[in-house]
């Protein structure tokens, strides 16, 4: 059984049809990468998943339906594309991970530590750098020991290097923990780094599969529009 | 003055207590629409020969909640919108039902500015119910209710029944709210709910630290204010928040000499 199932699945929110009949499966230990451009509905559709929009069709993940997900909540971790947190909140991150710790477990300190997240737990929320905030709530997603991460546009607000450290760290958690990952990106370098399979998504499905055969020339001029191309990275990563 | 000092500390406590979310998530707004609420509430009782205390809890019950519902439900209109109709329409409500009123009713100033000295037996016992409740939910639900704080989504996809937390704030803020009109009164309740946690907030590192010094500087401002007004002569009320204000103002002078000593 797939991890992740959908099955004809529409959303539309304030008379807007913003997803239009898509089908697809994501398997055990995949890093699936949802594509598309801006407004295409890729934040919506990882939000369908997470039954925190509503839609119409078929979802299952580990076999149960979005509005069923509070009975495994310990088994999906969530990072949303833009927080809006108040930074001036007087939080330690070590507090803020307890909070959300499932009453059976402990602060998982290897998971932690490989994060980075470790010697960041007496820090206060407010005086992280962007990069810092980006490892906790990735810590914060990996608290209960998930078994499929949602990672929407993880880097977005962070500067380059930063972005590098956080695929890489998803790329670690995906070999040492065999973590399904479901990874919302706008970059298409990001899919071909990282991902072992694609969605692309202009409000329709219009590519699935492993990126270097799903991302054909029609593909990506469906998706971006013009005579853009796509050229194969000489640093080849983890298929 | 002994029952006011135990219904006014204990009430005080609890807004406080309340008012570390209000001003977390931004709602200080919020309190203001409820404790108007409250006034509507309190007309209806004098306008039918009811317990004005006891109006004033199920009609501020009644329209946080369709407050809160409508905030789910109208996503067209913003939440500072939403609670801006709500608190013209309880004011406007609660003038009308005044002007129907026969006569000049000297009562309901009492609840507008707090009146510590007709406070009775059963307002106190009323008081220690309610804290001893609230604070028996709170303890309970401080966690989801933190989470949401957070992040709502992050608290959704974690399992935390998110509208059914923010309900049940409502509706303990609602019920605090209305019973805390007596001593405190109607305008300065929400200045209760906001400075102590506001101050708190000034010299806190970590929530837990922010909870207790709201509860701390609360039944503090409580106390000297009524002790205050029972020496000065002066509305109970304003006395309280005047307090409160005076330990706000410090809190914010002592961050500023500490960033400026760690520089």
């Amino acid at each position: 059984m797939a991890t992740i199932s959908v099955r004809n699945l529409h959303v539309t929110l304030n008379s807007h049809h913003i997803l239009d009949g898509l089908s697809f499966n994501i398997e055990k230990g995949d890093i699936a990468a949802i594509i598309g451009p801006n407004g295409s509905g890729k934040t919506t559709l990882l939000k369908a998943m997470l039954g925190l929009v509503p839609y119409q069709g078929e979802i299952q993940i580990l076999g149960r339906a979005p509005w069923e997900l509070a009975e495994i909540a310990s088994k999906i971790g969530y990072v949303p594309q833009r927080l809006e947190f108040d930074r001036t909140m007087p939080v330690i991150v070590e507090e803020l991970l307890k909070a959300h710790l499932s009453a059976k477990n402990s602060l998982p300190k290897d998971t932690l530590a490989l994060i980075g997240v470790k010697a960041l737990l007496s820090q206060s929320l407010g005086s992280l750098s962007g990069g810092e905030f980006q490892r906790v709530l990735l810590g914060l997603a990996m608290l209960n020991e998930p078994e499929i991460l949602f990672l929407d546009e993880p880097a977005a607000s962070i500067d380059i290097e930063g972005a590098a450290e956080v695929y890489k760290l998803m790329e670690t958690l995906r070999k040492e923990k065999a973590i399904t990952t479901v990874l919302v990106s706008h970059d298409v370098d990001v899919v071909y780094r990282y991902a072992n399979s694609v969605l692309c998504v202009n409000h329709k499905l219009l590519c699935k599969g492993i990126p270097e055969k799903a991302l054909t020339k029609e593909v990506i001029e469906k998706l971006y529009g013009g005579n853009q191309a796509v050229y194969a990275h000489k640093e080849k990563r983890n298929v | 003055m002994q029952r006011a000092l135990v219904a006014g500390v204990l009430m005080g406590a609890t807004l406080s207590l309340l008012g570390v979310f209000v001003v977390l998530r931004r709602s200080a707004f919020f309190g203001d629409a409820v404790a108007h609420f409250a006034f509507a509430g309190i007309a209806l009782g004098f306008l039918f020969a009811m317990n004005p205390i006891v109006a004033a809890v199920f009609v501020s019950l009644f329209l946080a909640l369709g407050m809160g519902y409508l905030q789910n439900h109208a996503p067209t209109q913003s939440l500072d919108t939403i609670i801006g109709i709500f608190f013209s329409g309880a004011a406007a409500l609660g003038i009308f039902i005044i002007g129907l009123l026969e006569g000049y009713r000297v009562d309901l100033f009492q609840f507008l500015f707090g009146d510590i000295i007709a406070i009775s037996f059963q307002d106190v016992i009323t008081a220690l119910f309610i804290s001893v409740l609230v604070g028996i939910i709170f303890f309970l639900t401080w966690k989801p209710l933190f989470k949401i704080t957070f992040n709502r989504e992050i608290a959704q996809v974690s399992g935390v029944r998110v509208r059914f937390y923010e309900y049940l704030f409502l509706g303990l803020l609602a019920v605090v709210t209305a019973m805390s009109i007596k001593v405190v009164g109607i305008i300065l309740v929400p200045a209760l709910l906001v400075i102590p946690a506001a101050a708190a907030k000034n010299i806190s590192r970590t929530f837990r630290q922010m909870m207790v010094y709201a509860l701390l500087i609360g039944v503090l401002s409580v106390f000297m204010g009524l002790m205050g007004s029972f020496y000065f002569n002066t509305a109970s009320g304003a006395t309280i928040v005047l307090f409160s204000i005076f330990i706000f103002i410090a809190t914010l002078l002592g961050r500023s000499y500490n960033r400026r000593m760690d520089k």
